[in-house]
């Protein structure tokens, strides 16, 4: 049986935060809004108190809550049933607490953005390595929130391998301070893990402690062409078996390439590695590629190149993320194909992908769409047979982002057959009377 | 001593084979402990099943019979992990010991629980490929025991610990149902099941299945001991190689008394005996790069007070270098009957002050500490010396394993950073946790283990 929602008193909410600015409830649409729908206020909480008091008065009165962070994710994911009364933004509080560089540590609200992040980081040669998509603007709680990664995920792991710590205040209004500020932490069940790519289902995430690395003396891009001798995926195949780490092997479908201005490359590999060592890797690789001739970009044009790839896929009207092994992945980008039929017939470059080879990651991007009668039975139609092929091969293919109506009829993550109730129950754990996952894409219909 | 209902032991020995169902008090010795002595429990019986059928079926069994179940590998944990009540059944992992699949195209391994951690690595070696967490344990720890506790090792400073290379696992609940987390590079849902899983010290189900991530054998490696009158100033060595951006392989500190220890032993590897610390540094990776890192090494642990850095040239050198750290423990037998390995970390730099005070801790309670520890990660072994048959003896050494818990902590670390809490530990939980915290904690538990028959009795405090 569900509890009865009382009506939002925004009153209520402005004693808690009592700060001009704090409630949000006159807005901009394009602001705050999500599928042209508004929620009833945005907060802007200055302190963990504060969260800890709108959550509970939330609970109260079964208000529904999705927290964030400058608000890039709203439509990611989303269970399009889900009514949002209030968004709780992490934006206001943005201070980095502790940097110990002997420690190889950093302390941060989680409303800190990573670009923020690193240009704190760099005087001290350190980094965080995460490159997730779309502009550094995103806040570290989302970035976590959403395990939002890209091509360095290959040689420095998802988010979840870089936090150490985390405070949480969960859907009922308790505060949780998980793992801690030392690498080597087995004390307890590591809810830690939880975290990442929880998307908010279990309460909002207000610090982070976050292991950090040595910035990397050289950083290196190979850019190689493919084409019908040399297909990306054997490139990548080929270059991934390298004997030395490589941070990203990148294979880049002929519509990114015209994107991004970088007709000739199929397949971009990075290096980070001592001045010493960069030549010796690229050697190694130039041994595993036969000699193929590549373009070299050293320093801040290496940079500047994963960064246009990583802002690829933030505009696009369907985002489809496929894991998978590296060895099927050839299989699968032949079969993308099957995709272009949501494409209208006479639009060129409507379907790109960018695949993260290593990592077993493909991103499917999916513009120009057929707006027709027939677009949406035939879409989903077409995306649950894509996504049955994928699984049938072992993978897994998630909607990351897509119009409401398409989202409604395929869900972000289809079926999770016998975990589910797993799944569920871990929700309720959080956040028992479910005011932040209630109607989750992870849960059947009650 | 509790016994098996004859029916019950009837079923098990028809799902398992009769040869892998013990209930003889001779054979149930062997598993009244795991690494940690000092506590003992005889179970009330041992099943060894080879499959995840049969592991399902016998959880089916003993979950409906209201027998508890505590899973064990090798049993080298040493937090009594393993450790099983009298009316508790003990699940061995020991005959499921077969690497199921080396995926070289996709760096991947698919093997039973019982499989040996360096088994691993050996069976990947002819592919290039190795296993990266490499606990002290390795010639005889299962990779299910590594799950399970979260396992680290020395080169864990550079490549992580276990949760970073499982990718996949089928597990049995204590009801029998068998679930897929992860696996196959695929993600179902968002939720981190495979990294929650990993670390649960078998209170949530038993892993019967366990891919994994193999990586690159690193084209070279370079190793030096360096040699110290005082072990603070092994620790400042440490903090200076970090601080300068090098990132080893292994950071790995000895002190004196092990060193005595060790070299007074059939393990000897030649480090001088009046040394007061031996620091181990590791670097590998791609040779053209080790060189200036090993002289950039060299000169912090010269500027550090070093009185000797020594470089290995071959293969058999290197073996040699890390003998006085890797037959530590083995060595530590010849001085005492009993030993308490604990495990804390401290933030790197808190190192020396630390090491101090665990000197103090030991002068005052008249005990022999010796410390053999991961200082890259600041993850502090201090293995206390002892005799069981003494009881004063004893009692002190839970009293100077609480100040040295509580110690750690104040300085910014943890109760644990890769043995596990298991039985050992758990009253020192609050110590890092609120009540909320073990809260949550025993909920998500609930969740994968109902009827809480897991492990019972482990890492939680009985009143949470």
């Amino acid at each position: 049986m569900t509890r009865k929602e009382k009506t939002l008193d925004t009153s209520l909410l402005r004693e808690i935060l009592p700060v001009k600015g704090q409630v949000l409830e006159h807005f901009g649409e394009t602001d705050w809004s999500f599928f042209s729908r508004q929620p009833r206020a945005v907060l802007f909480p200055h302190s963990q108190e504060e969260i800890t008091s709108v959550l509970s008065l939330a609970n109260e009165n079964n208000w529904n809550c999705m927290p964030a962070g400058n608000g890039t994710w709203l439509e990611g994911c989303m269970n399009t049933d889900r009514e949002v009364n209030l968004i709780v933004s992490m934006s206001k509080m943005n201070n980095i607490l502790v940097h110990e560089p002997d420690n190889l540590f950093v302390e941060l609200e989680a409303g800190v953005t990573l670009e923020q992040l690193q240009v704190t980081l760099r005087p001290s040669k350190q980094w965080l390595p995460l490159d997730p998509p779309g502009k550094n603007s995103s806040t570290m709680g989302a970035i976590i929130a959403t395990s939002s990664c890209g091509a360095l995920q290959t040689g420095f792991g998802r988010p979840r391998d870089h936090v150490l710590g985390a405070t949480l205040i969960t859907g009922d209004g308790k505060t949780l301070k998980l793992g801690g500020k030392t690498v080597k932490n087995v004390a307890g069940f590591d809810l830690l893990k939880l975290l990442s790519g929880s998307w908010g289902r279990f309460g909002v995430i207000t610090k982070l402690i976050m292991r950090l690395h040595p910035l990397p003396e050289a950083d290196r891009t190979l850019l190689f062409s493919s084409n019908q001798a040399h297909p990306g995926t054997s490139l990548a195949h080929d270059i991934m078996h390298t004997p030395a780490t490589l941070q990203s092997i990148s294979i880049l479908s002929p519509g990114l390439r015209e994107e991004l201005d970088s007709e000739n490359t199929g397949v971009a590999v990075r290096i980070l590695e001592s001045e010493a060592a960069v030549d010796k890797v690229e050697a190694l690789i130039l041994e595993r590629t036969d000699l193929l001739p590549c373009k070299r970009l050293n320093g801040s044009e290496s940079e500047a190149f994963f960064e246009s790839l990583k802002n690829t896929d933030t505009d696009s009207d369907v985002v489809i993320r496929i894991k998978c092994l590296p060895s099927i992945m050839k299989n699968l980008i032949h079969q993308i194909e099957a995709l272009q039929s949501l494409v209208a017939d006479d639009s060129l470059g409507g379907l790109k992908f960018l695949a993260h080879y290593e990592s077993g990651i493909l991103l499917v991007l999916i513009d120009k769409l057929k707006l027709d009668d027939d677009w949406l039975a035939q879409s989903a139609e077409t995306l649950q047979e894509f996504r049955d092929t994928v699984e049938q091969q072992g993978g897994s293919l998630t909607l990351l982002f897509a119009p409401e109506i398409l989202l409604k009829e395929v869900t972000p993550w289809g079926s999770l057959g016998e975990v589910e109730t797993i799944c569920a129950g871990l929700e309720k754990v959080f956040d028992p009377n479910q005011i932040l996952s209630r109607s989750s894409a992870h849960r059947s219909a009650e | 001593m509790e016994s098996l209902p004859k029916n019950l032991a009837r079923d098990l020995k028809n799902i398992v084979g009769s040869k892998w169902v013990l209930t003889d008090r001779d054979r149930l010795l062997a598993y009244e402990s795991d690494g940690l002595t000092a506590y003992r429990s005889i179970p009330l019986a041992v099943v060894l099943p080879e499959s995840t059928s049969q592991v399902s079926n016998v959880f089916k069994l003993l979950s409906q019979n209201g027998i508890k179940v505590v899973p064990r590998g090798a049993g080298t944990g040493l937090s009594g992990g393993a450790l099983a009540e009298p009316t508790s059944v003990i699940i061995g992992t020991s005959r499921m010991n077969t690497i199921l699949e080396l995926d070289a195209d996709n760096r991947r391994a698919v093997v039973q629980p019982g499989v040996i951690n360096a088994h691993l690595s050996e069976a990947a070696s002819p592919f290039g490929l190795y296993y990266a967490p490499d606990p002290a344990s390795q010639s005889a720890c299962t990779i299910g025991g590594n799950v399970a506790e979260n396992s680290g090792g020395p080169h864990c400073l550079k490549y992580g610990v276990t949760s970073r290379y499982v990718t996949g696992l089928t597990i049995v609940t204590y009801e029998g149902q068998i679930l897929q987390l992860g696996g196959l590079g695929r993600e179902r849902g968002s939720y981190d099941l495979v990294g929650v899983f990993v670390g649960s010290e078998g209170c949530f189900g038993i892993a019967t299945e366990v891919e994994v991530k193999l990586l690159p054998k690193p084209e070279a490696v370079q190793t030096l001991l360096a040699i110290f009158d005082r072990i603070e100033d092994a620790g400042r060595a440490v903090t200076s190689i970090m601080a300068r951006g090098l990132l080893p392989a292994a950071l790995e500190i000895v002190d004196g008394a092990t060193i005595r220890a060790v070299e007074a032993s059939v393990f000897a590897g030649g480090y001088p005996a009046d040394a007061n610390a031996a620091l181990v540094v590791e670097f590998d990776g791609i040779e053209e790069g080790l060189g200036a890192d090993v002289q950039k090494a060299v000169s912090d642990c010269n500027n550090s007070g070093a009185t000797e850095v020594r470089s290995a040239a071959t293969s058999e050198e290197r073996q040699k270098l890390w003998q006085g750290r890797k037959k530590a423990f083995g060595a530590m037998g010849r001085i005492a009957t009993d030993l308490l390995v604990q495990d804390a970390t401290v933030p790197r730099s808190k190192l020396p002050e630390v090491l101090l005070k665990i000197s103090e801790i030991g002068d005052r309670y008249d005990l022999n500490i010796a410390n053999v520890f991961h200082a890259g990660d600041g993850n502090l072994h201090p293995n206390i010396l002892f005799d069981r048959s003494d009881s004063e003896e004893l009692r002190k050494v839970e009293l100077a394993s609480t100040e040295i818990m509580k110690l750690c902590v104040a300085a910014g670390g943890t109760i644990t950073g890769e043995h596990g809490v298991g039985h050992d530990k758990k009253s020192y939980m609050p110590l890092v946790y609120g009540i909320e915290e073990m809260k949550a904690m025993k909920k998500v538990k609930t969740v994968f283990d109902p009827h809480h028959g897991m492990n019972p009795g482990k890492v939680l405090p009985a009143d949470i």
